[in-house]
């Protein structure tokens, strides 16, 4: 159904679009906000990508790539709006108590922020690599040719996006806190 | 963090959080740009490459005719020890119509080497930025069918887009009635403030704050004036070769980021009315007073 909506679209075909936007939307916005971290950016992403998509379509030639074409779109529109100029960090969430399992210490509501920090200074083209592994769960080749990268660029991005975040996390843990200078005093 | 494994559990879990749904507004405002804009056509970038390939093949065989022309001199004349000087070409006193306009980063202002853009339903001619694309009005702008703010979307006004689809420019003419006399600034002034009002425009209450003075044709001068409202800049014009009232829209305010790259909402506006003979009124003298004097108190 996908394939025959595309090549209406790609004909001229705007409503034959209009359901194809409306199918990948909230797909588009998930990863979006999860590369930009910042809701507005995403929505500004989404919609660029989504008329940059109904300019280009007629030059896509395999309907059955719409989808990781539309992909490789959005990441570069995201790429365009993390460098906008636009403030990364104005839109900090507050994390809710609420949803911490005690049991699990990365969902704790400090690790969780050092997971927001740290990911928040990663250049977009790490934080692109690092969703479309972790969170769309693409092998890294797949990542690679999604994004149109060799894979040993892929590697490299993900290993230093990882190591920042670890390293966010550990140095968070090693920031001594009331309790352990009363021990120690 | 023990592990690998934990890790990569970890970030997957920490990436689920967030948002996973496109709010309405954002896919409409999204289709109605896509309906607003031209696709590309299919042979464009088979015609660009073959473009390319004939420039290169011009290039290069205009570089082996150099080379022979010159082999050939050196051949029959020896060619001079010590050349002379080339003489400077003479170059022409730049014009005000291909006069570049500042742009404070990125993009140059050069609207004298912008394509031209010749609108069918009104007639008027007027430039637009490199790459931009063209979409065409289908239909005459009127106060009935066009009261949304203007138009940002009407099919009633001929629209360019830019490359990455993040500033928009328009231009439509508002039919006169016979009666109406718009010979000055003042007599303008009043009618941008009954359009904004019929239009539903957002900020109606300080045109006169916000009116920059222009001419149209700068040796008559009909009136024009520009508005620099918080989330558009649009000018006005009227007079001389000009049917009706003329609109040119840039649907960003002034300092929006999208426009920084041309010097901001303003800078493209003039631009783009200069290649229509619209320019500031800055004339020194009798016209420059007249425009001190509007700016100062109203009349």
């Amino acid at each position: 159904v996908q394939v025959a909506l595309v090549e209406r679209a790609r004909a001229g075909d705007e409503e034959a679009f209009a359901s194809l936007a409306r199918a990948a939307g909230d797909r588009l916005l998930a990863i979006a906000y999860r590369i930009l971290r910042d809701l507005g950016l995403a929505e500004d992403a989404v919609q660029q990508t989504l008329v940059l998509a109904w300019r280009e379509l007629p030059t896509l030639r395999d309907a059955d790539r719409f989808d990781a074409w539309l992909r490789r779109l959005l990441v570069n529109a995201c790429y365009r709006e993390a460098r906008r100029g636009r403030q990364w960090a104005t839109n900090v969430q507050l994390l809710s108590t609420d949803q911490v399992s005690p049991t699990d210490a990365y969902t704790s509501v400090a690790e969780r922020d050092q997971l927001e920090r740290g990911f928040r200074r990663l250049p977009p083209e790490q934080r692109a690599v690092f969703v479309f592994h972790h969170y769309l769960g693409l092998t890294l080749i797949e990542v690679a040719g999604e994004l149109g990268v060799p894979l040993g660029t892929v590697k490299s991005r993900l290993h230093y996006a990882t190591n920042t975040l670890r390293a966010a996390i550990e140095a968070d843990l090693r920031v001594p806190t009331n309790s352990s200078r009363e021990h120690s005093a | 963090m023990n592990t690998n494994t934990d890790f990569d559990r970890h970030a997957s879990d920490w990436l689920a959080d967030g948002p996973t749904e496109l709010a309405d507004r954002v896919l409409d405002a999204a289709l109605r740009e896509v309906h607003l804009t031209r696709q590309r056509r299919r042979w464009s970038a088979s015609w660009r490459n073959a473009q390319m390939s004939l420039r290169l093949i011009l290039a290069a065989g205009v570089t082996v005719a150099a080379i022979a022309v010159i082999a050939a001199l050196g051949v029959l004349g020896g060619g001079p020890a010590n050349p002379s000087p080339t003489p400077a070409s003479p170059t022409s006193p730049p014009s005000q119509s291909t006069a570049s306009l500042p742009a404070s980063q990125g993009v140059a202002l050069d609207p004298a080497s912008w394509p031209t853009y010749t609108s069918a339903q009104y007639g008027f001619t007027i430039g637009h930025p490199k790459g931009w694309a063209e979409r065409p009005a289908t239909r005459a702008w009127s106060f009935a069918t066009d009261n949304d703010a203007g138009a940002p979307h009407s099919d009633g006004a001929d629209h360019f887009t830019s490359p990455d689809m993040t500033v928009r420019m328009s231009a439509w003419s508002v039919p006169l009635e016979s009666s109406a006399d718009l010979g000055s600034w003042p007599a303008l002034e009043t009618w941008i403030g009954a359009w904004c009002t019929q239009t539903g425009h957002a900020a109606c209450s300080e045109i006169h704050q916000r009116a920059v003075p222009m001419c149209n044709e700068a040796r008559d001068c009909h009136p024009a004036l520009l508005i620099a409202f918080d989330d558009d800049v649009i000018a006005f014009a009227t007079g001389g070769s000009i049917t009706g009232v003329l609109v040119v829209a840039v649907w960003r305010g002034d300092s929006a980021p999208q426009t920084a790259a041309y010097g901001g909402s303003r800078a493209l506006l003039e631009a783009a009315l200069s290649t229509v003979g619209v320019v500031p009124a800055t004339i020194p003298g009798e016209i420059g007073d007249a425009a001190a004097t509007f700016i100062a108190t109203g009349k």
